[in-house]
């Protein structure tokens, strides 16, 4: 659970733990919904600073954050690199048979920025909740009781499956085998995943009946809080610093702030 | 009677064709008892244990529990199992909730009792498996032993009758067994439960029990008390002895 989910531990400290789930669960999309509609790179620059202040002084693990991002940004890069081979027309450089355009080189900075940014808030966000937060949120937002349910079981076996993975790897490097390689290590475990996912299919079948024993009828049912004041307080500022950033020239201010370390 | 099994049949699929089968098997478990189901891998125990519990359906016979037909009520199947606990041998089969204290009260929320009074059961559940002060963890961080109790205490809030319990002490050492055991046998007599149980440590079985049904490939050889089962000659020829390994073992060295 500790690395494979990007919750917080229920006893981990985080001032945000405060606020509702909700709050802290709606926060992220108002944060990034403006720079998604609008070519700002500035205002995404700004978001990610403001987001990194907020995790830093609510200690939000942020290492915990960058190391979750870290599995992921590969495909980000992937998904952004070959853009500026192909938007144009005005050429930026020629090397070869290929030929990099500046508004492709613009295009691809803008959405690797949104991308890496809206993970990263996101991320951020999330780890200010715990499990059981993010279920009470599932279920306040009246999302039908059975995608609640499947989720659930989901996400129990994802820890559980990356452990007994994890098993698996270190029983057969015990018996000689060696996995020194990031492709060698992609085999294993590809291998390893048939094996897993058949284990856990039965597995999950043994869940169900255990629910069923329980009473289970198709809805979970978990304890929720109730939202305060406080928290549509946080939300309705929220809205209004980002109406705030949309307004004033961020361009200025960056600019003002590098030309006074440029100097 | 707390268990009532009367010539029972069972056939997975219903196959003729399939080698393992439940055959005309009969037993009755009193109340406040504990009875103890034991054999050889793929007996058919815990096959028994799921015929009881209604997760499978039989061919033939009836089972009664607290005096309800479990094979002819199959729309009450949630009232009959209200009076039942019945702890997987894998608690990671039962165990999915954020924290043990939520997967504990999964089961009084289902019976619709108040916040208030769920919360009594769950605190009052974890106490008595010694797993209060752990319950606002994720129950993947506990031990194995840990994750039994938490399993335990889940089916504790609904207040049962009976407890059925797969292979309870499997994977436990000798004194965590002893811990175990302790918990159920307590509940059993503050809450006046009947246990059913299977295992395959003998020296428990002869213990604690007090009525045993030896089971070899789905058939009843032996059902009595466990200090006149276990010396019978059959029993031990199946389920081997502590004497008759150690001798072999001393032959093999």
């Amino acid at each position: 659970m500790e690395t494979t989910l990007p919750f917080r531990h229920e006893e981990e400290k985080c001032y945000l733990k405060n606020n509702h789930p909700i709050t802290n669960f709606t926060i992220p999309f108002i944060l990034v919904l403006p720079f998604l509609i609008l070519n700002d790179i500035y205002l995404i620059y700004t978001i990610i600073i403001i987001t990194l202040m907020i995790g830093l002084s609510c200690k939000i693990n942020i290492l915990r954050v960058l190391s979750r991002i870290k599995s992921i940004i590969l495909f980000v890069i992937l998904m952004t690199i070959f853009i500026p081979f192909y938007v144009g027309p005005s050429v930026a450089f020629q090397l070869g048979v290929f030929t990099l355009y500046q508004e492709g080189i613009y295009f691809a900075f803008l959405l690797f920025s949104r991308m890496f940014g809206s993970i990263f808030v996101f991320l951020t966000f999330f780890s200010s909740l715990t499990y059981s937060e993010f279920i009470e949120i599932l279920t306040k937002l009246r999302l039908p009781s059975m995608f609640i349910g499947s989720f659930i079981i989901m996400l129990h076996y994802i820890p559980i499956l990356a452990y007994s993975n994890r098993k698996i790897l270190i029983a057969q490097e015990l018996r000689g085998k060696k996995i020194t390689t990031y492709r060698e290590k992609f085999k294993a475990h590809a291998y390893i995943m048939g094996k897993s996912i058949v284990e856990n299919i039965e597995r999950g079948e043994k869940l169900y009946e255990s629910l069923k024993m329980r009473g289970f009828s198709g809805k979970i049912t978990l304890a929720t809080r109730r939202i305060k004041f406080i928290d549509v307080i946080i939300v309705v500022l929220i809205i209004l610093m980002m109406m705030f950033l949309v307004i004033i020239d961020l361009e200025a201010i960056f600019n003002g702030v590098v030309g006074l370390f440029w100097q | 009677m707390a268990i009532e099994v009367e010539k029972l049949n069972f056939k997975y699929n219903g196959k003729d064709n399939m080698d393992f089968s439940i055959t005309d098997l009969s037993f009755k478990t009193e109340e406040n008892s504990i009875y103890a189901l034991t054999g050889n891998n793929g007996a058919g125990k815990t096959t028994i244990l799921r015929l009881l519990v209604g997760l499978l359906k039989p061919l033939s016979g009836n089972i009664k529990i607290y005096g309800e037909d479990l094979t002819r009520n199959k729309h009450h199947l949630w009232r009959i199992r209200q009076k039942i606990g019945f702890l997987f041998q894998n608690p990671d089969d039962q165990l999915f909730a954020p924290t043990i204290q939520e997967d504990v009260g999964f089961a009084a929320r289902n019976l619709k009792l108040d916040e208030g009074e769920v919360q009594k059961r769950v605190e009052w559940a974890l106490k008595a498996v010694n797993l209060l002060e752990y319950k606002s963890q994720s129950p993947f961080n506990l031990s194995w032993g840990q994750k039994k109790r938490a399993a335990l205490a889940g089916l504790l809030v609904m207040k049962p009758k009976l407890l059925i319990l797969d292979e309870p002490f499997a994977n436990l050492d000798f004194i965590s067994i002893y811990n175990h055991l302790k918990i159920i046998e307590e509940l059993r007599k503050t809450e006046k439960m009947t246990i059913l149980f299977t295992s395959h440590n003998l020296f428990f079985v002869e213990n604690w029990a007090t009525k045993v049904l030896v089971i070899d490939r789905g058939r009843g050889i032996f059902e009595g008390a466990p200090s006149e089962g276990l010396i019978k000659s059959e029993v031990r020829k199946l389920l081997g002895s502590y004497e008759e390994i150690k001798e072999l073992i001393d032959q093999n060295k």
